[in-house]
C-alpha cells in the first residue's frame, strides 16, 4: 500500500508553470526561499500578462508571523521580509491569501485538504521544498475513490531555478 | 467441526466507544448493514453509542432514489427510511451541511484529513477504492496524526478491520521461490 517513490528534478521554467496549472499554491518553505522572490524578479511579466496569481493560504502566513516571534535571528529576518514582499505582492495583483483564517490545522494538513477539495475541478501545482509533502502528494494522484485532474510540483533548487518533480 | 477464528473481525461497539465512527453510502446500502443493527442494537442503545454520516452521503442516497434503476431508487429509499429512523433515536448522527452536494468519497477523505489530529477516527466502507485511498493516509510523513481504522462489513453483519485482512504483495514469489517449494513438497532433486 506505501508507495516510496524516488523524485527526481528538472528544470523548469514560469511559462512551463503556468501553462499546466489553473491555479498555483506556494508552501510556507518556498516562500521564504530566495528563489521565490528571483522567480517573480524575473517572470512578473508573464504572471501580469495572464493575469494569473500565486495562492497562498492562511496558514502559510500565520506560519510566518509565528516565525518571526520564536525563530532563529538570521530565520526571524527572513521570515520579516517575506511577510513585507507578501503584503507588496497583494497590492500589486499578483498574489492571493485564501483559506479559513480560523482552521488550526497545520499548513501541510490544509494544503492537503485544499487540494481535495479543488482538485477536481481545478489544474493544481504546488511549489514546496519539503521532501515528504512531496512524497504524500504524489500518492494523492494516485487515488482511486474519486477521480481529479493531475498535480504538478514543483520546488526551487540551490540554484535558485524552479525545477519540476517527476517520479524517477 | 473446525471453527476458524477470524483475527481481523472487530467489536464494533468497543470501537465505537473509542473512536467517531463513520458510515459511508455503499455500507448503509450493503446487506450487512441490517444484520449490524440487529445484532447490536440493545449493546447500542444501552452504552448511548453513535454512528456518524455525512450529509453529502445522505444527499448521495436521495439522489439515487431518482435513479433510472429501479432496483437501484428501491434500495435506496429502503436505505434512506432505516436511515432517517435511526436518526430520530439519535443512533446516528449527521455531520457536516445540509446542502453539502460535494462528492461523498471527496468528503470522507476531507474529514479524515481535517479531524485526524483532534479525535480518533474509524470509518465503514464497502468501497474498495476508498479504502485503499484511506489507508494510504495512514502512512503520509507530511502531517502526523490520530491513525484511522477502515474496516468493512459482511452480509452477515461482522465487521472486518480491512488493514489487517490485506494480503502482503510486498514481496512477489519469484520463479526460484516456486521451484524452491516444488522441490522441497515434492522432493524433486
Amino acid at each position: 500500500m506505501n508507495i516510496s517513490c524516488s523524485t527526481i528534478e528538472q528544470i523548469s521554467s514560469v511559462a512551463e508553470l503556468l501553462i499546466v496549472s489553473d491555479i498555483i499554491m506556494v508552501d510556507t518553505c518556498s516562500l521564504i526561499h530566495d528563489g521565490f522572490r528571483e522567480m517573480l524578479s524575473h517572470g512578473e511579466e508573464q504572471f501580469i500578462q495572464n493575469h494569473r496569481k500565486l495562492f497562498v493560504l492562511h496558514s502559510a502566513v500565520s506560519e510566518l508571523e509565528k516565525l518571526t516571534i520564536t525563530g532563529e535571528t538570521a530565520l526571524r529576518k527572513d521570515a520579516r521580509c517575506t511577510l513585507d514582499f507578501i503584503n507588496v505582492l497583494i497590492k500589486r495583483h499578483l498574489l492571493i491569501v485564501v483559506g479559513e483564517s480560523q482552521n488550526a490545522l497545520i499548513n501541510d494538513a490544509q494544503i492537503m485538504e485544499y487540494i481535495l477539495r479543488y482538485r477536481s475541478v481545478k489544474r493544481i501545482a504546488v511549489i514546496t521544498q519539503d521532501n515528504d509533502l512531496t512524497e504524500d502528494l504524489f500518492q494523492m494522484n494516485q487515488l482511486k475513490s474519486f477521480q481529479g485532474n493531475e498535480l504538478s510540483l514543483f520546488r526551487f533548487n540551490k540554484n535558485h531555478l524552479i525545477c519540476r518533480q517527476l517520479i524517477a | 467441526m473446525k471453527v476458524i477464528q477470524n483475527k481481523s473481525c472487530v467489536n464494533i461497539v468497543e470501537i465505537m466507544k473509542e473512536r467517531v465512527c463513520y458510515l459511508d453510502s455503499s455500507a448503509l446500502m450493503h446487506a450487512g448493514f441490517t444484520e449490524l443493527i440487529r445484532r447490536n442494537y440493545s449493546i447500542i442503545k444501552a452504552d448511548g453509542v453513535q454512528f456518524h454520516v455525512l450529509y453529502s452521503t445522505i444527499n448521495f442516497l436521495e439522489y439515487l432514489t431518482r435513479s433510472e434503476n429501479i432496483v437501484t431508487s428501491a434500495a435506496a429509499a429502503v436505505t434512506l427510511e432505516k436511515l432517517y429512523c435511526l436518526m430520530k433515536y439519535q443512533m446516528v448522527i449527521a455531520e457536516g451541511k445540509p446542502d453539502n452536494h460535494y462528492i461523498e468519497n471527496q468528503q470522507l477523505l476531507i474529514a479524515a484529513i481535517r479531524h485526524r489530529n483532534t479525535k480518533p477516527i474509524a470509518f465503514i466502507t464497502n468501497n474498495r477504492a476508498l479504502q485503499n485511498d484511506l489507508i494510504t493516509q495512514n502512512s503520509y510523513k507530511s502531517y502526523l496524526g490520530n491513525k484511522l481504522k477502515i474496516m468493512h462489513m459482511s452480509r452477515s453483519g461482522y465487521v472486518f478491520d480491512s488493514e489487517k485482512s490485506l494480503v502482503p504483495s510486498e514481496f512477489p514469489e519469484t520463479e526460484d521461490d516456486i521451484d524452491n517449494k516444488i522441490m522441497s513438497l515434492f522432493r524433486v532433486s
